[in-house]
């Protein structure tokens, strides 16, 4: 008797062509989640609420591959590898100025409504224009003080790619 | 040419590669044990004895070439520091943590030749204040020299990635 699709599954015959399926999977898996989906698990608050201390979630290296970053977005930032990265917002592109006002975010001197936040911000950012090449990435949870909040302007070569959900 | 004399030139070409090997990992090698000192020495638990406090900055300082250039780039300051300078301010620094925790990502040894290397990675601190949590990350460069022996960071710069 033929044994079931499902025994076959848990149970493979030990042989040549499972043994190459199996090289297979793992080459594949190792080459996804090394280069296009890079799983990460989120340490800090600077995300909050958007993205929760301790959560999961995967770096999506596609997502400017035809695309150019755009505000709103929220980027992966590499700093000397992929290990370690900045999880961000981008608020300005190259050429836009960015300006905090108690708290209200200005780009090119107009108020952005960011209906993602849920904090109060008492942020002051003199205007700064954000150079070629670069886009200005700041942190969701802006209750944190703005000193200790890390954020500004960073080349567009450093980021990796979005995330995933 | 007979067998024996193939595979006495085979056996010969086989260590010339792995002593060629061998004396460049070697460097590599102790350039990598320098930097796991900063980890081991760097990160403090909480309640560290004032004597293990000294003898670590102490270990850290060692590292360091005298003098060293220091460059933090977020901070526009460079300004080059004898050893004991280093030492001193490592012993400040780790006074201000009640615990902390250093380590080193994607280290990457650019380059070694003529005693000298060039050195990039991220170091990234989680520990506690007084009282508050704190974590941060950044990018460095660094030059290293081999000083009578040793390998020692002769400059070091901090990378500011993000420009405020």
């Amino acid at each position: 008797m033929k044994p079931s699709r499902w025994r076959r599954f848990l149970y493979p015959d030990l042989n040549r062509s499972f043994a190459l399926r199996l090289v297979l999977v793992v080459a594949v898996a190792a080459v996804v989640f090394t280069q296009v989906l890079i799983p990460f698990r989120i340490q800090g608050k600077s995300m909050e609420p958007t993205y929760r201390d301790g959560g999961f979630n995967f770096c999506w290296r596609g997502r400017y591959l035809f695309a150019e970053p755009e505000r709103g977005d929220v980027v992966a930032i590499r700093f000397a590898g992929q290990r370690i990265m900045l999880l961000k917002r981008i608020v300005g592109l190259a050429g836009d100025t960015v300006e905090f006002r108690n708290g209200a975010l200005f780009v090119n001197d107009t108020w952005v409504k960011e209906p993602h936040l849920r904090s109060p911000s008492d942020w002051n950012l003199a205007p700064r224009r954000v150079e070629p090449g670069k886009v200005y990435v700041v942190g969701d949870n802006r209750i944190v003080p703005l000193d200790r909040q890390s954020m500004g302007q960073v080349e567009q070569a450093r980021i990796v790619g979005g995330v995933l959900w | 040419m007979n067998g024996k004399t193939i595979l006495v030139a085979v056996a010969i070409a086989l260590v010339a590669g792995v002593a060629a090997w061998w004396w460049w990992a070697g460097d590599e090698r102790a350039i990598r044990k320098q930097l796991a000192v900063i980890e081991e020495a760097a990160s403090k638990v909480e309640n560290e004895p004032p004597v293990e406090g000294l003898v670590k900055a102490t270990q850290l300082a060692a590292l360091f070439g005298d003098p060293c250039r220091l460059t933090v780039e977020a901070a526009r300051h460079e300004g080059t520091y004898t050893r004991k300078q280093i030492q001193e301010r490592i012993v400040l620094v780790r006074a201000s943590f009640a615990q902390v925790a250093v380590t080193l990502h994607d280290t990457v040894i650019e380059r070694i030749e003529n005693k000298t290397a060039a050195v990039r990675g991220t170091i990234r601190l989680r520990g506690k204040a007084t009282g508050d949590s704190i974590a941060d990350a950044q990018e460095f460069k660094a030059e290293m020299a081999k000083i009578d022996g040793k390998w020692l960071f002769t400059a070091v710069t901090v990378i500011e990635v993000l420009e405020r």
